[in-house]
């Protein structure tokens, strides 16, 4: 286990996840200049054929998004699962094309308790089994007052087409 | 751009073009032309779902398409009699089923909404990849569903039954559909046992109707919700697996 040594401004999301019996609670957690939009309700359109991960898609500021249940992607949703939903528009990342570059997004299904936080010193980074998710799908985990965090890897769940068939 | 017709089968939102709409009518009035019984239709909210026996609404529509295979008839909830131009089409976004990128290669945007524009002859190759027909019923099964709908639609109201009454028929039904393997297609009768369940003064204005309207919308809704936490553990099961 290493301890983080800088200060960083994160969004944290919980994770509507029954809270173990030590009461520690799970987080995803997303850098500011990701979050685009917090939004209460969205038109989402269901895709054929798609997992129950992928809700569907929507139309963002004349962009087409994909909009992802997280919770449902890394098969964590817990029993708390019909509280308060929020969809967060978040920047992925961008791709290299004929005009230069493009963003690309997604709106993520997630949960309405959402804060700034500090990742600081007093974090400790752990190894994603001791979360116990699929290695892939983050980019980093940490402990923090008892509590686990995850940096999701949106570039892997947006590019990783196979997860999209069934 | 083609004239596009919007159509909704379950929770999709669809276009198809015009030009391969040979015919367009209403479930029951289909029904009740149709001679034959065995005409092959495609229940899309099914295929789409990857579900059986997904059944439209009681005023749903059929559409008769132009496919490669000749034709084929789509079972739909509902078909909008408004033609609509679109001027242009979205490009696909990341995550896209296969599949759907197959029968649905492109998405246009109607009053600020994403809607699939069906191809049918994607469809066509949709349909034999899934190498599976549960899509696909005859016009019988339709017809057979039909009258069941019906006949629930004209249930009288269970408004008259006090709570005792309406939870000791519902009680039983369930545990009935449960004993019967959580079948939807099962038919359920009330037996003797059910009604010596109910208080004699209750019985007398029960109509046998209106307890086996209540027997039938009850299995309805357990198949429903059968098939939907089915669905939910494959996925669950898919996603564990994957």
């Amino acid at each position: 286990m290493n301890k983080t040594t800088s200060i960083d401004k994160v969004v944290a999301v919980r994770v509507r996840q029954q809270v173990s019996e030590d009461g520690r609670r799970l987080f995803f957690l997303f850098t500011p200049g990701q979050v685009e939009e917090v939004l209460s309700d969205i038109v989402v359109q269901p895709l054929p054929f798609a997992p129950a991960f992928l809700q569907g898609l929507t139309y963002w500021r004349e962009s087409l998004l994909p909009v992802i249940d997280l919770e449902e992607r890394f098969a964590i949703k817990g029993e708390e699962n019909g509280g308060v939903s929020r969809f967060v528009v978040v920047r992925v990342g961008a791709m290299e094309n004929e005009a230069g570059g493009e963003v690309f997004r997604c709106v993520l299904k997630l949960s309405d308790e959402i804060f700034p936080m500090d990742i600081s010193a007093s974090g400790f980074v752990v190894e994603n089994k001791d979360i116990g998710i699929e290695p892939s799908l983050v980019r980093g985990t940490y402990r923090l007052n008892e509590n686990s965090y995850i940096v999701p890897n949106l570039v892997y769940i947006l590019q990783n087409q196979s997860d999209v068939e069934r | 751009m083609e004239k596009i017709c919007l159509i909704k089968a379950g929770d999709y939102l669809l276009g198809i073009d015009t030009s391969v709409i040979l015919k367009k009518q209403e479930i029951n009035s289909f029904i009740a032309e149709e001679q034959s019984d065995e005409i092959s239709l495609i229940l899309l909210t099914s295929l789409f779902d990857k579900h059986a026996s997904v059944f439209p609404e009681p005023k749903g529509f059929i559409l008769e398409v132009k496919s490669t295979v000749g034709s084929q008839i789509l079972v739909v909830d509902s078909c909008s009699a408004k033609i609509i131009e679109p001027e242009y089409c979205e490009s696909l976004p990341l995550l896209y089923p296969d599949l759907a990128r197959i029968c649905c290669p492109q998405i246009l945007i109607h009053e600020d909404q994403p809607v699939l524009l069906l191809d049918t002859d994607g469809l066509e190759t949709v349909l034999a990849s899934l190498k599976t027909d549960f899509a696909v019923i005859s016009v019988a099964t339709l017809r057979k569903h039909g009258s069941r709908e019906q006949k629930t639609l004209d249930t009288p109201s269970v408004a008259a039954l006090n709570d005792a009454t309406f939870n000791s028929i519902v009680s039983w039904t369930i545990a009935e559909f449960l004993e019967r393997g959580s079948d939807e297609d099962c038919v359920i009768t009330p037996d003797e046992l059910l009604l010596q369940s109910i208080p004699h003064g209750e019985l007398q204005g029960l109509s046998d109707d209106l307890l086996q309207g209540l027997i039938d919308k009850t299995v309805q809704k357990c198949g429903k919700f059968h098939n939907t936490a089915m669905q939910r553990l494959r996925q669950t099961i898919a996603l564990t697996n994957s």
